[in-house]
């Protein structure tokens, strides 16, 4: 475990490497908190999704804000997003007296972050619809079953995955710029109110991104199971139809199968092949009708 | 009950200590947390203000010049043990303020945003008015509110790949899902979807707790719409959460369906399939005298080869045709 602070030690970031080191975190978050103001510290999770390599990496992290400083309690060697930070609020120029701007930065960088993953995800939506058009073209030889798309169905299972994530990290993130906003009004902030509406809103359109994107998903998988079903559901038209017109064939010929003591057609000379026409019949002429309503298609 | 009958905040002084009160000297201003088992202490408030607050209230009223708020809301329940699941109690704070008094009927059990509240109220150097302490009671409950919506967003998470591995996706080799396999998964959506909707109904009390505040009118200093807009985004978070629900239950039953109509296919086209060879057996079951077939020495070898090519020879069509998957 490391600490490491930054900024005029209005920002601390606590580095965890393992279960065990929580404990030790807790003391050192005690130790900077003085314990005088206990009271008035707010804990925050707040999740990161970024997107890098062609996956979306999930980053938990807890924040802890105070009126003087703010504190990250980051796993392992740090989330990489918040080093940029970091080095970005090193070099700036006018470092304010509060954590507001470490605050500030913090959220910032989270929506950008969230906004790169959520074009990852968007991207590979638009990749669900190209094997459900072929398997659909593919149709007329072979029809569409659960087995051809079992790759459609894992992928909208891990974009439903990263979308949970990106919905969570926007809405903790919007939490804190809201916090930030009950905050910043304190001279020397360093941040101003109409900067931390900006962010704010930036949050609620991401939300309502996220919430068109999960529509969509919906509507894709969907769409997805409903071609599956239906395909099931015309095979089981088909047969069900086909079953039924071979019934009244069997009855006729089941009705020959009894034993009775008279039963003159019996012994009649053709009346064996008059039989065979006669169940033909039967099968065919409704085969022949159903088929022109179109009730196989 | 050892303590005082109830924890003072009167924002004259602002000590945290407990004063006790004789019973004909309750506040005139400031903050006055009661808790609902407190007999005694009620009874002193309706002989004091006149006000009955031993009843549940439904709606917000107006009485003896006090307005009347009731909230139920669920909070997260603070648990050492952060692996047991996600509990949540009901907390049912009633609260009545006029433009100098504040009083809050609480449950016995403690509320975290409320100490909360109290404690940012004992800092601030200025005397608030009751209506200024009461928006930063809201707030804090709303951000109380915010870890319930973020608790229960955690649960759903958890339950969405409960509902994925129950279901078992699209795959159908080995055992396949039946009802039976997903009822627990639907009982624990249920109970979710019940929290949610309590959660919004939650939120919208506090929201129109916070109208009553701004139609009391005069000089406020804290922004109501900074506060109303954060219960409205609470909100918004709580409704995408019940969206979240409809579509995992949604995703359940549809694959669900889906297998259950798969069984059906399968079966009903094996049925079909074997309908011709019984055509045929049934055939040469008739007792027709004329049937020169039944004398032949080969006649059931090529009866039984007929049945087998006319129950293979549209399997094999059907398996080609994927019909069977």
């Amino acid at each position: 475990m490391s600490v490491r602070s930054i900024t005029r030690d209005t920002w601390t970031r606590v580095f965890v490497d393992s279960g065990s080191d929580f404990e030790t975190a807790e003391r050192v978050v005690a130790n900077r908190l003085r314990g005088s103001e206990v009271d008035h510290e707010r804990r925050l999770p707040v999740t990161f999704v970024a997107a890098g390599g062609g996956a979306a990496h999930v980053y938990e992290l807890t924040v802890i804000v105070l009126p003087d400083q703010i504190m990250t309690i980051e796993p392992g060697a740090g989330v990489p997003l918040l080093q940029d930070v970091e080095a970005r609020l090193q070099w700036s120029e006018r470092p304010g007296e509060g954590p507001h701007q470490a605050w500030y930065a913090i959220a910032q960088a989270g929506f950008q972050a969230a906004v790169a993953a959520l074009g990852l995800m968007e991207a590979d939506i638009n990749t669900v619809r190209a094997p459900m058009a072929e398997a659909a073209r593919a149709e007329a030889s072979r029809s569409l079953g659960v087995s051809d798309l079992p790759r459609v169905n894992e992928l909208l299972v891990d974009i439903d995955h990263a979308l949970t994530h990106v919905a969570s990290s926007i809405a903790t993130l919007t939490q804190l710029a809201r916090l930030l906003r009950r905050e910043c009004t304190v001279p020397g902030a360093g941040v101003t109110r109409p900067q931390v509406d900006a962010l704010i809103q930036q949050g609620e359109a991401l939300t309502r991104r996220v919430e068109f994107m999960v529509d969509r998903h919906r509507f894709l998988s969907q769409g997805v199971s409903q071609q599956i079903s239906t395909s099931d559901l015309n095979i089981v038209k088909i047969f069900t139809v086909l079953w039924a017109i071979l019934i009244p064939g069997t009855t006729l010929i089941n009705w020959y199968g009894q034993n009775f003591e008279v039963m003159p057609e019996l012994s009649w000379e053709y009346s064996s092949w008059v039989q065979i026409l006669g169940v033909f019949l039967l099968a065919v002429i409704p085969i022949y009708t159903v088929k022109r309503a179109g009730q196989l298609r | 009950m050892g303590r005082s009958y109830f924890e003072s905040v009167t924002m004259q002084d602002n000590t945290e200590s407990s004063v006790q009160l004789e019973t004909n000297q309750l506040p005139r201003q400031g903050w006055l947390r009661v808790r609902a088992s407190d007999q005694i202490m009620l009874g002193n408030i309706h002989r004091q203000y006149g006000l009955r607050l031993d009843q549940p209230v439904k709606h917000a009223v107006e009485e003896q010049g006090f307005v009347l708020l009731p909230l139920d809301l669920p909070l997260p329940d603070r648990e050492p043990d952060a692996q047991a699941a996600a509990s949540f109690s009901s907390a049912e704070i009633l609260i009545a303020f006029t433009p100098e008094l504040l009083i809050s009927v609480e449950p016995d059990h403690p509320i975290d945003a409320l100490r909360r509240a109290q404690n940012l109220l004992a800092r601030s150097s200025a005397a608030p008015t009751s209506r200024d302490a009461l928006i930063l009671v809201l707030e804090e409950l709303n951000d109380a509110m915010q870890e319930t919506v973020a608790r229960i967003s955690q649960v759903l998470t958890n339950l969405a790949d409960q509902a994925v591995d129950s279901s078992g996706g699209f795959k159908m080799e080995g055992r396949q899902v039946g009802v039976a396999d997903i009822a627990q998964t639907a009982v624990l959506l249920g109970g979710a979807e019940e929290l949610i909707a309590r959660t919004v109904q939650g939120q919208l009390m506090l929201e129109r707790a916070a109208r009553w505040v701004r139609r009391g009118g005069g000089e406020v200093d804290f922004d109501y719409s900074t506060t109303l807009s954060d219960i409205e985004g609470g909100r918004r978070h709580a409704r995408f959460q019940h969206a979240k629900v409809r579509n995992i239950q949604q995703s359940l039953m549809t694959t669900l369906d889906l297998k259950q109509n798969q069984i059906i296919k399968v079966f009903t086209v094996v049925t079909a399939v074997f309908t011709p060879p019984t055509l045929i057996a049934a055939y040469y079951g008739q007792n027709f005298a004329n049937m020169p077939e039944l004398a032949l020495g080969w006649g059931e070898w090529f009866v039984m080869a007929t049945t087998a090519l006319f129950a293979l020879v549209p399997l094999a069509y059907i398996k080609r045709k994927g019909w069977l998957r």
